[in-house]
């Protein structure tokens, strides 16, 4: 149930503005779910992203006077939670910053030789088994839209490196996926 | 072909995963505190205007009659006060009027003002009385050509003023006595001059005599008064005592609590740790993320003063009481690793306390409520002055303290327990305060207000071989009252 009636989005978000508890909750356990699943893309681990998810809703609830309607509530409060991770970011600069080897890249590569049929869940398994400082651009830039510039501000490398890092997220996300293929292959076999 | 990044765009919009139950608690935890810490500060806001607003229409209003009084003794007297008659050497006698105040001194100097005019009426009234005989005299003489007769009349006056004090010559009676005779002999010639006329216009001159003297001997007791006050005038006593009270916020930075943390896992008396078995697993901690948390601070101190016009140096005594709740991160069967700063959930068996901005499950609270006493040497000058009993003064104090509370608790949510950490250390405990004081008089008494910012410093023993500096700093308001008025 990821999204209600209109007319009950509406009276849920005046009880909310009103500072009504039970209000708050129902809308919490609304949408805790989908909001957690992206604290846990941009977190290090389980426990930061519980951090993330409190101190999302937590700026939601105090700002929600600032939604004026226009777009969905979801993706109002998915774009609070995303800023609100990426100020995490900000503080883990080291963490998301680690050297990486970018020897015999080639640019021109691309996910379009994934022969197989790939389930979601497959990939968001693959997805979160990426390293952090891959899983992080990867998800800033395919996932949630931002620009190489914007991430490489937010990150603080330079916007070649950021795009290097993105081809090369893709490339690992790749290579778990057909190992994962392969495996169950075997398996199967 | 797929377009893998449109299926990781969807397959992140479809991606759920439960929410800890127990974060919403922290979240509603957090919002209502936010609620009545708005309430207090509106509350708080209220106060203060509605303190201000009543005390500037008190000043405004004191002022208001004080001017009107002022305007309507001056109005009353000023016909009768002329050219002003010097009381002291310091004030006029509009001044003393004028003066609002009523004290003894002022009251005895009200008495003699108004003597004083009384007795100059009457004393011009017998110089005029005498002057006028006199000119009657002489004129009597030159009109009626008795040459012989001639009686010129020196002035007599009962009342000699000099500049250091009063003198009283009282004309005996046989003197008197004397005058009459000669002046009814030269101004009424057909008036037989006999027993009865004598006796009756001695009389008279003695009624006259006898106003005076009271006159006099009220002047005499009023002299009197006046050298007592200058002969032993009232010590004013250089030292004062106030009372004074702190009350403001408390910051504490939770990170210095376990900052430093270098220690095997022993023992259960050791802020940060707890531990089931003996482990000769070490970890440091360099906390991010430990945030300042807040608390209270409640003081109250006597201080000595030496009044005087600049430096006005003080010492005192200082109890403070300071409560404050520090919140930590507990991570169960998991021991922080120094290297990666991550958690390591291969050691088992360990439980381990580390500052933490924000909260888990494993939430923990920390309670303290420290109480220290400690004397005080500071001073105070003046910053600007305004009026003469209004000032803005800059104090600065210097406070070591000794810890009464020997240890800081804490209190673990979810196995319900309190630990007590080791001693504080009572070596070296000190407060740094500086306050900005609006002095004024409310009532007869002195009375400061103004902001003060302290910045504390106290030491707590974790283990034998750690210790940690724990720095506070707390802001708020301080009230000072002179105990004698």
């Amino acid at each position: 149930m990821a999204h209600i009636k209109s007319i009950d989005e509406k009276a849920l978000l005046e009880n909310c503005l009103l500072n009504k508890e039970w209000a708050q909750k129902e809308l919490y356990d609304l949408y805790s779910s989908e909001l957690f699943a992206i604290c846990i893309r941009y977190a290090t681990d389980s426990n930061e992203a519980k951090d993330i998810l409190q101190e999302g809703f937590i700026k939601i609830f105090t700002h929600l006077k600032q939604y004026n309607g226009s777009g969905s509530l979801m993706g109002w409060m998915k774009r609070v939670i995303v800023t609100t991770a990426l100020n995490y970011i900000k503080k883990h600069k080291k963490t998301i910053n680690s050297p990486l080897d970018y020897s015999n890249e080639t640019l021109q590569e691309s996910f379009d030789n994934i022969n197989s049929y790939i389930n979601t869940k497959d990939l968001m398994n693959a997805f979160m088994q990426l390293a952090y400082s891959y899983r992080t651009v990867l998800g800033l830039h395919i996932i949630d839209g931002y620009s190489y510039k914007e991430i490489s501000q937010i990150i603080g490398i330079e916007e070649v490196a950021c795009r290097t890092r993105v081809h090369r997220a893709k490339q690992k996300l790749k290579e778990i996926l057909q190992f994962e293929n392969n495996t169950v292959a075997i398996k199967n076999n | 072909m797929q377009d893998l990044e449109n299926i990781l765009t969807n397959a992140a919009s479809d991606h759920r995963m439960a929410a800890p139950a127990e974060a919403w608690l922290f979240i509603a935890d957090a919002l209502r505190k936010r609620k009545k810490r708005r309430a207090a500060w509106l509350f708080l806001s209220l106060f203060a205007l509605i303190f201000i607003g009543a005390s500037s229409s008190y000043f405004y209003f004191k002022k208001e009659n004080k001017n009107s009084i002022q305007n309507t003794v001056l109005a009353n007297n000023k016909n009768d006060i002329g050219n002003s008659v010097p009381i002291n050497e310091d004030k006029t006698e509009k001044e003393v009027i004028a003066d609002s105040s009523f004290s003894k001194t002022n009251i005895n100097r009200k008495i003699t003002t108004l003597l004083k005019k009384e007795i100059k009426n009457i004393n011009n009234t017998v110089n005029n009385n005498y002057t006028n005989k006199k000119h009657k005299i002489i004129e009597n003489i030159r009109m009626n050509g008795v040459l012989e007769q001639e009686t010129v009349f020196e002035k007599k006056s009962l009342i000699k003023k000099s500049k250091s004090k009063t003198s009283v010559r009282i004309i005996p009676a046989s003197e008197i006595e004397e005058i009459l005779v000669t002046e009814i002999a030269v101004t009424e010639p057909n008036t037989k001059i006999n027993e009865p006329v004598i006796t009756n216009r001695l009389a008279t001159a003695q009624k006259e005599d006898s106003i005076k003297n009271n006159i006099v001997k009220k002047e005499i007791e009023i002299e009197k008064i006046n050298n007592k006050e200058k002969v032993s005038p009232k010590k004013k006593s250089n030292w004062n005592i106030y009372l004074a009270i702190n009350a403001g916020a408390l910051f504490i930075n939770s990170k210095n609590i376990f900052q430093n943390r270098n220690e095997s896992l022993v023992g259960i008396n050791q802020i940060g740790f707890t531990s089931t078995s003996n482990s000769s697993a070490s970890s440091t901690s360099n906390l991010a993320n430990a945030n300042y948390q807040t608390g209270k601070q409640l003081s109250i101190s006597l201080l000595l003063k030496k009044e005087s016009n600049y430096f006005k140096p003080q010492i005192g005594m200082y109890l403070n009481y300071s409560s404050f709740n520090l919140k930590a991160f507990k991570a169960t069967g998991a021991i922080l690793d120094a290297s990666t700063q991550t958690l390591d959930s291969s050691q088992t068996g360990n439980s381990l306390y580390a500052a933490k901005s924000t909260t888990t499950s494993n939430t923990l609270k920390i309670k303290n409520n420290l109480i220290q006493i400690g004397f005080s040497i500071g001073a105070s000058i003046p910053l600007y002055s305004f009026k003469q009993t209004n000032k803005i003064l800059l104090q600065t104090q210097v406070i070591p303290t000794y810890n009464l509370s020997q240890s800081i608790q804490w209190y673990d949510k979810t196995s319900t327990r309190y630990f007590t950490s080791k001693k504080l250390d009572n070596d070296v405990n000190v407060t740094q305060s500086t306050a900005i004081l609006w002095q004024t008089n409310i009532k007869n008494r002195t009375v400061l207000i103004g902001p003060y910012f302290n910045f504390n410093y106290f030491k707590i023993n974790k283990s034998l071989s750690d210790v940690s500096n724990i720095y506070t700093q707390s802001l708020g308001a301080q009230l000072q009252i002179k105990l004698k008025k």
